[in-house]
């Protein structure tokens, strides 16, 4: 079901449209990410989407009928609050849409308010002041402000752009259940390939000339859609790999399994040799009493740095 | 709301009416506490002459101190939190100069009513407001406190101008206005007075949700419901309302705007307009009933200019503000 359809969209800044004719919807349950390089019109889209820009021309349909605030929350790139805001505080006015004059919180506010800081693992940062958050601590306090004020669709620009890996990958974890578990209609934009490769249900790809082509992350990558678009210099999208420039001639094969052998194939061909099963020196790599054993001819070497360092000398 | 911000709220409420009483008390003639007490709540002192001098002088004196310090605080505060920018105020916007060339045209062309100077002030304070506004978009924080000094620079000479083509009696009645002493106010004064303090009050109140979301800029507001062209009128109509009405009867009294709010800020770092509105207004009252009783330790009748005590004060917290923020 759709939650919000554009009809002949387009947006821009001073009626310059950077994005023209779209015809997209995001469904309930699915998390889309919106993908693009640099000035394509990501942001621009997003505040379009989400009221705070005018469209130039077309229309968007939100199928719940109440007030845009109880049906659209932001999470925008914007960071320069006041600085004695606490993160409860923060947090808080998520709600506000759903206050009165006077702001007083009920049972239910206070529910989804500390449901929201669970869910986004900050119930550490409650009392803690706007200026002495990291961007990330921030920008997490943003996410859990978008989830208290419960809406069906949010949307979200740049979320994981402060983050460091870890929370990256558990903030798109998280918005990706929540749109599974509790149905929400999510958009994120972000320039974050891999993450979004993993865990979008649907990309909307806007290629820098004012089109948005939308699919499956697979079926985008398959069809050479993404590397058109990100022209990636040095890497393979479809086998998610950088190129290594091979030294002439040079080869080894290797014979192994698991986890040590996709790793010792990374080192061998950062190193610039290629992998290939006829080669003239084979390397075995070996377990034994829970050690892994590089060995080839009558050489054994205890690691990778040193198993580096031998095949620089070949 | 904590326990702590009512403890907080309820000490400033104290302050403020230990500085009322005090004020009354103040002057050349001592009225003894427990009769300003009785003749302030309707009852009989042993003296006829300090019935007269707690009605008609005192008590005037220090509800126009009461109310023209908590409406320039709520002014200064709701600037602040429109433009997102902690150094802002009526004075250093070019309102309260606005105000003060409304009041200089409406003196220089013959009006002397307290009711068309009181409009004429509030126009001033308004048309000041809209040109700042105007440019609010366009600039950045520092540029616009420098617009404001531009504007009062601009009025100051404007008034200047007018001065030298004025007759000397209007050019007399002006010069004493410009002093900012609250001289006794006349009953119609107080009126005007007391209508528009509470007016900035009840209009600040009616935009609290949308004074504590702009705390996070006006996209995050907008995405909240809530207006920001709405919020922008409400502040400019309370601010110039009663910065207009203030600077029109008391003078162009300088730096409550900033100090009020700030004294609030810094001590109990609340960002909640719930508390910083009532707060704000309770600590610019005790700013100016503070200045009053200091403007009168001369002593022997000789009282100084408001204006230039409330700088005395104003001036080094304004540079703790500075100084702390970097």
């Amino acid at each position: 079901m759709e939650q919000l359809i554009t009809r002949d969209l387009s947006v821009g800044y001073h009626q310059t449209p950077i994005l023209k004719g779209l015809n997209v919807s995001l469904i309930k349950g699915e998390l889309v990410c919106l993908m693009g390089p640099n000035g394509c019109g990501k942001s621009t889209l997003l505040h379009t989407l989400s009221g705070l820009l005018k469209p130039i021309s077309g229309e968007i349909e939100l199928s719940s009928k109440g007030p845009r605030e109880k049906t659209v929350a932001v999470v925008l790139t914007e960071k320069s609050f006041h600085p004695d805001l606490t993160g409860w505080e923060m947090v808080t006015m998520g709600r506000y849409p759903h206050l009165d004059w006077m702001m007083k919180l009920q049972a239910d506010d206070l529910s989804k308010i500390e449901q929201a800081i669970e869910q986004t693992g900050i119930a550490h940062l409650k009392d803690k002041r706007n200026q002495n958050m990291s961007d990330g601590q921030r920008q997490m306090v943003m996410v859990a402000r978008a989830l208290a004020q419960d809406t069906p669709i949010l949307l979200l620009d740049e979320p994981t752009s402060h983050l460091d890996l870890n929370n990256r990958v558990e903030i798109m974890n998280l918005l990706r259940s929540l749109a599974h578990d509790q149905e929400k209609s999510i958009l994120i934009a972000t320039h974050e390939l891999d993450l979004a490769l993993q865990t979008a249900d649907r990309v909307w790809l806007a290629d820098g000339s004012g089109k948005l082509k939308t699919g499956v992350p697979e079926d985008l990558v398959l069809d050479g859609s993404l590397d058109e678009v990100f022209q990636l210099k040095g890497f393979t999208l479809k086998t998610g790999k950088v190129d290594h420039k091979l030294q002439s001639g040079k080869s080894v094969g290797l014979t192994g399994e698991g986890y040590a052998f996709l790793w010792t194939k990374n080192a061998v061909e950062r190193t610039g040799i290629e992998v290939r099963q006829d080669s003239e020196i084979q390397i075995s790599i070996e377990e034994s009493n829970g050690k892994i054993l590089w060995k080839t001819g009558s050489t054994t070497v205890h690691s990778i740095a040193d198993l580096v360092a031998w095949l620089r000398k070949i | 709301m904590t326990t702590r911000s009512i403890a907080l709220f309820i000490g400033l409420a104290l302050l403020v009416t230990i500085l009322f009483l005090a004020d009354l008390l103040a002057g050349p003639v001592k009225v003894p506490l427990e009769q300003a007490l009785s003749i302030l709540f309707g009852g009989q002192a042993d003296l006829r002459e300090w019935e007269v001098i707690i009605h008609q002088i005192r008590l005037p004196k220090a509800l126009a101190a009461l109310l023209c310090g908590a409406g320039l605080s709520m002014g200064g505060l709701l600037t602040q939190s429109l433009f997102r920018n902690p150094l802002t105020g009526p004075d250093v916007l070019g309102l309260t100069s606005g105000a003060g060339l409304g009041v200089a045209l409406a003196i220089m062309s013959g009006f002397s009513e307290d009711i068309s100077i009181t409009m004429a002030a509030s126009a001033g304070a308004a048309a000041s407001f809209l040109l700042i506004t105007l440019a609010a978009d366009k600039v950045g924080n520092t540029t616009l406190l420098i617009l404001g000094l531009m504007l009062s620079a601009f009025t100051s000479s404007v008034i200047s101008v007018l001065q030298f083509t004025t007759e000397s009696s209007k050019l007399q009645q002006y010069t004493i206005w410009t002093l900012g002493n609250i001289s006794i106010p006349s009953g119609r004064e107080l009126a005007l007075l007391s209508i528009s303090v509470p007016l900035c009050l009840i209009i600040g109140l009616s935009s609290l949700k949308s004074l504590n979301a702009s705390t996070l800029g006006s996209s995050y507001l907008q995405s909240m419901g809530l207006n920001p062209k709405v919020l922008r009128w409400k502040v400019l109509v309370a601010t110039s309302l009663v910065t207009g009405t203030i600077t029109a009867i008391c003078g162009p009294i300088t730096f409550i705007g900033i100090a009020g709010p700030h004294l609030v800020k810094q001590f109990f770092r609340v960002t909640d307009h719930r508390l910083l509105l009532p707060m704000s207004a309770l600590s610019g009252a005790a700013l100016v009933l503070a200045c009053d009783l200091l403007s009168q330790l001369p002593g022997g009748g000789s009282v100084l200019p408001l204006n230039a005590v409330t700088a005395l004060f104003g001036a080094p917290i304004v540079i703790w503000v500075i100084l702390r923020s970097k």
